[in-house]
């Protein structure tokens, strides 16, 4: 049931982003002062189906570094998370998710912002029992992923916010993975040294 | 000194997309178009070339169908640099992705997709022209890096009973290139290091020794262009060296693939290639130029060192000369000269050298008789030792004011491409295999070739033209034959069981083509292109032979520049269903390497680009082949044209 409830919400979720990007996103200006925001989750994921009948997972850690830009924010993200298998006839994994992100924020009302994003990226399976595999080639996958996020944050003081959110990853897999994530943590937000704002643009 | 460094990551680089300017025949690709787009290697532009049928079996090969499909070998790609013909290829075939060149130092892309004469050289298939862009003043340094994944891996359920293959990665394609330049030199180095993955299953299964070959082709390229310019002369030069098989850097091994369309298979082979490419301008005053170009080129192509089914070694050497004059008589501009052409094919190491030397004469009229309509009219004659054919062409263009322009051209040729088919150049071209007996039979002298298209420009306002069109194909007295495959369920292999010879082959197709291009505005662009394609009238065989084009053709591109430093775009192709007339006898439901029948395919390509740095520093993100129920996301992604005949 709540992944009925989640993929309707992702659906929606995306849904408004094309209309934001399409008809929202025409022009823009840059914001001279570059902010940067660097942020840290703890996170915890469910899957379904099949997979679910494999592997269960522990919490995990996400972390991002995402900058202001004229259209939302872009970014990169890194998370690991341990996949325990439930047979030993098959190995558990560490799934490694690196992707590059886009977040837009929508003020609700002061201090409050809900935040819609998406992620692309890599995901990949490092597999945990060497002496499983007889080349190194066999110990890692890697897949293409998509997620979508959103979310609330809460400024707690000018340079401090917190966040909580819901992911809705696809792992594109010949037997597809959808893993939904929520996570929970601490942005802090600085304001981009000169170097780093030419960087950036 | 200033130097400066331009770093260009591409990461998941799957796809490009496109913007050009079109007319007839004749579409060019603009530097500024390749901003938007994102390219692994330089065959990745046939993704935005819909006016082009080609089909390939792993995006890294591609074939083209277009009009020698008739003459049973690929029409393949004529490919010159900066104007002058490079010889650039293997045979018969000419893997684009293969081109010693950095896409980001190509200035733009001039492209015949019609029969043409340019600049000297005749296609009857499709011609290339790459043309290099001057490099900054002073120092510059380009790295490049791109790569991408097929998806549809096994992922943690490859040790469940979900178990399933891996599939294919792109790439990892690196370059580096360094410039120096001034005001009247420049000199370019560039190196290429590709890597294509082979690991396609129904390659891999036509091709049982190729895992010898570590799954991959490893191909190697290094160039250097030059040019200077004097008060009174142009000079170009253009040094290549290219290696597949055994890589300049790294140690592992990674054999060519060959198609070979007589055996249906895949040839692993090794080769090693050297070009001179030259063209010179000479301003002998004002109005009158002299032009001279120079090409050689040097290969020596064996069997892959690791395989043993197919001996062979070929060393091929070609020179072309080619000398022009250009100048004005009044209003008529014209382009004449020579050319002489040398062909060697020394085959496993024979004391005997199959040589054709072929020689030209060409000349290009350009001229206004009224105020509003200018005339065009060119002339080309071949000729060598077995054959000699010609070409001749007008082209009329009226325009009636800034909003219209009318076009009519129309050519008669018996010309084909330069056949470099290794049973052209050993002269067996004239034999086929008919219930096991050799049959020969002679060539047709009096095959034509026909083309009528008139094409009209609308331009309502600047932001919008609007490009129509209809074309008459029409082919007369050419020879074809057609093998007849055969799949053995029970050996895993196909056979060519018998190749049936048809002479006199009469048949007229005809095309429609409307192209529109609408800005909404600055930075956001759309293009709309569809063909319709279709048999009028001739025999059965040339019926059946056509099917491989499919007859409905479109393709939508999306050109979206939100912001300053961001590029994206959206490519959606749509081809219809294609039949492959040598695989009649072969049911797909034996196999999974063959199909007679391709279903239509829909293709959606998107990718985004973000500069960095000043735009030192380029990112490009591509997703190719999204939506594909056929492919589901899990089997090959590859470009337009036609995809996969063997799947």
């Amino acid at each position: 049931m709540i992944y009925k409830l989640v993929k309707i919400l992702n659906s929606l979720i995306l849904k408004f982003l094309s209309i934001t990007f399409l008809f929202n996103c025409f022009s823009y200006t840059q914001n001279p002062d570059k902010q940067i925001y660097l942020s840290i989750n703890p996170l915890i994921t469910f899957s379904s189906n099949d997979f679910e009948d494999f592997w269960n997972s522990d919490v995990g850690l996400l972390s991002e570094f995402r900058f202001d830009h004229a259209i939302g924010q872009l970014g990169a993200g890194l998370s690991i998370m341990k996949f325990n298998s439930k047979n030993d006839l098959i190995p558990g994994f560490y799934g490694v998710d690196y992707y590059f992100l886009y977040r837009k924020h929508f003020e609700l009302f002061s201090d409050f912002n809900l935040m819609l994003g998406l992620d692309i990226g890599i995901y990949e399976f490092r597999f945990e029992d060497k002496d499983y595999f007889e080349s190194t080639g066999e110990k890692n996958e890697r897949e293409f992923s998509v997620k979508l996020v959103s979310g609330f944050s809460f400024n707690i003081s000018e340079s401090w916010s917190s966040e909580l959110g819901i992911g809705y990853s696809f792992i594109y897999t010949k037997k597809r993975i959808e893993l939904t994530t929520f996570r929970i943590g601490l942005v802090k937000s600085f304001t981009a040294p000169s170097w780093l704002q030419e960087f950036l643009e | 000194m200033k130097n400066s460094f331009q770093i260009c990551i591409v990461i998941f680089l799957f796809s490009f997309c496109s913007s050009y300017s079109q007319s007839s025949g004749e579409i060019i690709l603009s530097r500024n178009d390749v901003k938007f787009l994102s390219i692994r290697t330089l065959s990745d532009i046939y993704a935005i070339l819909p006016q082009i049928d080609l089909y390939t079996l792993d995006g890294y090969r591609h074939t083209l169908l277009m009009n020698n499909i008739l003459k049973n070998k690929p029409s393949d790609v004529l490919i010159l640099i900066n104007g002058v013909k490079t010889n650039f290829g293997f045979l018969d075939k000419v893997n684009l992705s293969q081109f010693p060149v950095n896409h980001e130092l190509i200035d733009s892309i001039i492209v015949k997709y019609y029969p043409s004469n340019y600049s000297g050289e005749y296609s009857s298939g499709v011609l290339i022209d790459i043309i290099t862009k001057t490099p900054p003043e002073d120092i510059s340094l380009l790295f490049n890096y791109s790569t991408g994944n097929e998806v549809g891996d096994p992922g943690p359920y490859r040790y469940t009973k979900y178990f399933s293959d891996n599939v294919d990665q792109f790439g990892p394609t690196f370059s580096f290139t360094s410039s120096y330049g001034t005001k009247d030199f420049n000199l370019i180095f560039n190196f290429i290091d590709q890597v294509s993955p082979a690991t396609d299953p129904a390659i891999l299964k036509r091709t049982t020794n190729f895992n010898f070959q570590n799954y991959q082709v490893r191909y190697s390229g290094l160039s250097v262009n030059s040019s200077v310019k004097t008060d009174f002369s142009r000079h170009n030069l253009f040094l290549a060296f290219t290696k597949t098989g055994q890589p300049l850097l790294g140690n592992i091994y990674g054999a060519d693939l060959y198609f070979d369309d007589n055996l249906s298979t895949e040839i692993p082979y090794e080769k090693e290639s050297f070009y001179i490419v030259s063209g010179n301008g000479i301003y002998l005053n004002n109005k009158d130029k002299l032009v001279f170009d120079i090409s050689f080129k040097h290969s020596d192509s064996k069997q892959s060192k690791l395989s043993n089914d197919f001996s062979f070694r070929f060393i091929d050497m070609f020179v072309n000369t080619k000398i022009g004059f250009a100048s004005s008589l009044g209003l008529i501009k014209y382009f004449s000269g020579f050319s002489y052409d040398y062909q060697g094919l020394n085959n496993n190491n024979e004391s005997s050298v199959y040589r054709r030397d072929i020689y030209s004469f060409f000349t290009t009229l350009d001229f206004i008789t009224s105020k509003n309509l200018t005339n065009k009219i060119d002339f080309n004659f071949r000729g060598e030792k077995r054959t000699s054919g010609f070409s001749a062409g007008v082209s009329n263009i009226f325009q009636t004011d800034k909003q219209n322009l009318f076009k009519l051209s129309f050519s008669i040729s018996n010309l084909s491409h330069f056949d470099n088919s290794f049973n052209f150049r050993t002269n067996n071209f004239l034999t086929s295999v008919q219930n096991d007996t050799i049959v020969n039979y002679s060539k047709t002298k009096d095959n034509l070739y026909y083309l009528i298209n008139f094409d009209y420009t609308y331009r309502p306002d600047i932001n919008t033209p609007i490009n129509s069109g209809v074309t008459y194909f029409y082919e007369k007295g050419l020879n074809y034959v057609l093998n007849d495959f055969v799949y053995d369920d029970q050996k895993g292999i196909i056979e060519n069981k018998n190749q049936e010879l048809f002479t006199e082959i009469d048949g007229s197709r005809g095309e429609f083509y409307l192209n529109v291009k609408h800005k909404f505005f600055q930075d956001f662009e759309n293009r709309f292109y569809y063909r319709y394609s279709s048999y009028l009238d001739g025999t059965e065989i040339y019926n059946n032979i056509i099917k491989k084009i499919p007859k409905h053709k479109i393709s939508y591109t999306i050109f979206y520049k939100p912001f300053i430093d961001l590029y994206s775009s959206v490519i959606i192709t749509y081809l219809s269903s294609t039949e492959w007339v040598e695989y009649r006898n072969v049911e797909s439901a034996d196999n999974d390497l063959y199909k007679n029948k391709l279903s239509n395919v829909f293709l959606v390509d998107c990718s985004i680009t973000k500069y960095l740095w000043k735009e030192r520093i380029k990112v490009t993100a591509a997703i190719m082949n999204i939506l594909n129920p056929d492919l589901s996301l899990s089997q090959k992604i590859l470009m337009t044209g036609i995809r996969r005949n063997k799947v």
